[in-house]
């Protein structure tokens, strides 16, 4: 199973050091246009969303490269791309249903999350947890907790009201 | 601003009518095997996939051309095509693994799209309006914005 | 820069064509001296390093020495010339560097012999019948163009060039070749050909001379080994071009793939590594075009006959517009060969390095991620679907 990066959106509060940390760790600076993770604010919903890969289990990104350079990291299980082979047509891009890989703009080659190599810098830095790494099962398991736990409150409130 | 064309499968009819555009406008005649973009029918009809240069970063035609006509032009990220400097050896036609550069067998020269500096016209005369002139590089994407629209909209 | 060659940068891909006077001579040229100078780097043309000391870091020249802290070398290739009586005679050129093209196109007379069958053997001779020369082919092998093509699209496009006047003949080895000072005939194994000039192109070996026993580290292939940085096994000394061995990126084997765009990558690589860059070379994509009279050919992979025939299966298509030879081995694309509509063989390339099963692929449902390569497939599917039963 495929590890990823968990977003929690109710808790993050749009401060983009996960952004910074992420083009520090990669690129050894701070900027905003080299992250391979971005909140976004969304008027529509009131509050920040961080976009990154989902390190998909068939990625279609992975089918399109017409050079091989994107493959599944041994270690870590992360979809990676490989520098020294991506020519930077944007076919992943096309393709991924998030729009996630970006080209780099000084280097030319497509950048997407890596899992910073087992350790995600933006989740070491998130300084409101609103970021976690898990297993894709585990994160399914945590998902149906969480609403187990929101069924229960709203049927105590149920009951409450009821008595 | 720094474009690209993108294509949507689903909404291509396979009119070819921007292979007849961009002839005419290109070549002044209508004569959609010298056009830059070209419509692949797959066998049975059920797909039609509009090429055309994708603008790579590092491209592979770039790489084989044996006498560098094919160059990136360092203001606008454009990778065109010296027409004076080709010599018709098609080998950017077999290299590119996007189908995106042709070749006119009439004045024997690689054929690429240049996005008419700016202004494409397939896109102009696309009815189903299959081709898009989109920002190359936005960040973050429009596509990240819309995919987290759709994920966590209430 | 130190070179041997009397000439700044030129392209060597193109000499047939300057042969054939399809573009005039200085468009040859890719770089003028002038060039060198604004890039800051001293150009000496005309050189030859004559010896190479890598423990006193210096090389040798017939009138002085120059001292280096890191090496590049390019050396390239040479023709292969074995050793078969006449070669010494006017007349007899290996068709290489821009001195023999312009000593082609000077050449009298009415009868040339072209020996050897590679791209640059069919180049010269469509070169050839351009000017008006009567020209014969003489191969070794079975089949023109035998490391690009299999039998059946090598026969396409043999019947192409014999159209167009230029007789072909296979199955035959170069035996002497015939005249007093001047070239007058080849003697192979079954006829003589009169002859006014030999063209020898046999093929390339990596131009080692300069290296003494021992000093590098050869590969199999008889190329310089380097590490994926470019480095070869000396200390402070890069290797590029057609002297080194490299990997394959499509079928992952080791050899010697003396092409222009892997060696200008290998270039680019060796010089930012010695500069301290430490890029890394993906490995080499033999993709090969050729024009045949106004008909592209290309090929990238395996050929069928490198495949054990008991996991070789090939699907061969004829269309209007070219023809189509795949090569598979069980269920995986190993090597694309195209007649014609070339593009579909770098759209190939993708599916080929993926190197996935086949049925797998051509049975799922079709998505955008299918790309242009896939939909090459899905237009045989149903033959490729019959050739795994």
């Amino acid at each position: 199973m495929n590890k990823f990066i968990l977003v929690d959106p109710g808790k993050c509060i749009g401060c983009r050091s996960c952004a910074l940390a992420c083009s520090f760790e990669h690129d050894d600076e701070f900027n905003l246009s080299l992250t391979r993770i971005s909140p976004l604010w969304m008027t529509e919903i009131g509050r920040f969303i961080p976009m990154t890969c989902q390190q998909c289990e068939e990625p279609l990104c992975l089918d399109v490269c017409p050079r091989k350079a994107i493959s599944a990291d041994k270690k870590t299980s992360a979809i990676v791309v490989d520098e020294d082979l991506c020519i930077g047509c944007r076919a992943c891009f096309l393709v991924c249903p998030f729009g996630v890989p970006v080209i780099h703009r000084n280097k030319g080659y497509m950048i997407k999350c890596d899992l910073c190599g087992g350790s995600p810098q933006c989740v070491e830095e998130c300084s409101q947890q609103a970021l976690s790494t898990v297993e894709s099962d585990d994160a399914a398991l945590r998902k149906r907790r969480e609403a187990a736990q929101k069924l229960q409150a709203l049927t105590e409130k149920i009951s409450e009201k009821a008595s | 601003m720094n474009g690209i064309l993108v294509a949507d499968m689903e909404r291509c009819t396979g009119c070819k009518l921007c292979e007849i555009v961009c002839s005419v406008k290109k070549e002044w005649v209508s004569d959609p095997p010298r056009s830059r973009i070209r419509i692949t029918i797959q066998r049975g009809g059920k797909n039609r996939l509009p090429t055309f240069c994708q603008h790579c970063e590092e491209p592979l035609c770039a790489a084989v051309c044996p006498v560098n006509a094919v160059r990136k032009d360092e203001s606008t990220g454009l990778i065109l095509l010296d027409r004076e400097l080709c010599v018709g050896c098609r080998a950017c036609v077999s290299a590119c693994p996007l189908f995106g550069v042709g070749f006119d067998s009439v004045e024997n020269k690689a054929l690429r799209c240049d996005l008419c500096h700016g202004d494409p016209a397939c896109v102009k005369y696309c009815e189903a309006g299959a081709i898009q002139y989109v920002d190359r590089d936005p960040f973050p994407t429009n596509k990240q914005r819309a995919a987290a629209k759709k994920l966590y909209s209430p | 820069m130190v070179t041997k060659e009397p000439y700044p940068l030129y392209s060597a891909c193109i000499l047939a064509d300057y042969i054939a006077d399809r573009i005039p001579r200085q468009r040859v040229f890719l770089r003028t001296a002038e060039d060198y100078a604004r890039a800051g780097i001293e150009l000496m043309l005309a050189r030859p390093v004559l010896d190479w000391s890598p423990e006193r870091h210096m090389l040798y020249f017939d009138d002085g020495a120059l001292r280096y802290d890191r090496l590049v070398i390019a050396t390239g290739s040479r023709p292969l010339i074995p050793p078969v009586p006449g070669i010494e005679k006017d007349g007899f050129v290996a068709l290489k560097t821009l001195r023999d093209a312009d000593l082609l196109r000077m050449a009298h007379g009415k009868n040339a012999v072209v020996v050897g069958t590679g791209p640059v053997g069919i180049e010269a001779a469509i070169a050839l019948r351009h000017r008006g020369w009567s020209v014969s082919v003489v191969e070794m092998l079975d089949r023109v163009l035998p490391r690009l093509f299999d039998l059946p699209l090598a026969n396409t496009l043999k019947n192409r060039l014999e159209k167009r006047g230029i007789n072909i003949f296979l199955d035959e080895k170069v035996l002497e070749i015939l005249g007093g000072t001047r070239v007058e005939g080849v003697q192979t194994d079954r006829r003589a050909l009169p002859a006014d000039v030999v063209v020898w192109v046999i093929g390339m070996r990596p131009e080692l001379t300069l290296l003494n026993e021992g000093q590098l580290l050869l590969g199999a292939s008889g190329g310089i080994a380097v590490d994926r940085h470019m480095q070869t096994t000396q200390e402070g000394v890069w290797a590029c071009g057609d002297c080194v061995e490299s990997e394959d990126l499509v079928s992952g084997c080791t050899g010697l793939f003396m092409l222009w765009h892997n060696a200008r990558l290998q270039g680019r690589i060796a010089g930012a590594n010695a500069a301290g860059a430490g890029k890394r070379y993906p490995g080499s994509v033999n993709i090969t075009t050729i024009n045949v009279f106004d008909e592209a050919a290309a090929s990238v992979g395996t050929l069928a006959s490198e495949v054990s025939p008991g996991e070789r299966k090939v699907l061969h298509r004829r269309s209007p517009w070219g023809e189509l030879y795949l090569v598979l081995k069980d269920t995986c694309l190993m090597g694309v060969q195209a007649v014609g509509r070339t593009e579909r063989v770098g759209g190939l390339i993708g599916i080929m390095l993926q190197g996935k099963d086949l049925r797998k692929t051509l049975v799922r449902a079709s998505s955008p991620a299918d790309g242009p390569g896939l939909g090459i497939l899905r237009n045989v599917r149903k033959d490729l679907l019959h050739l795994f039963g």
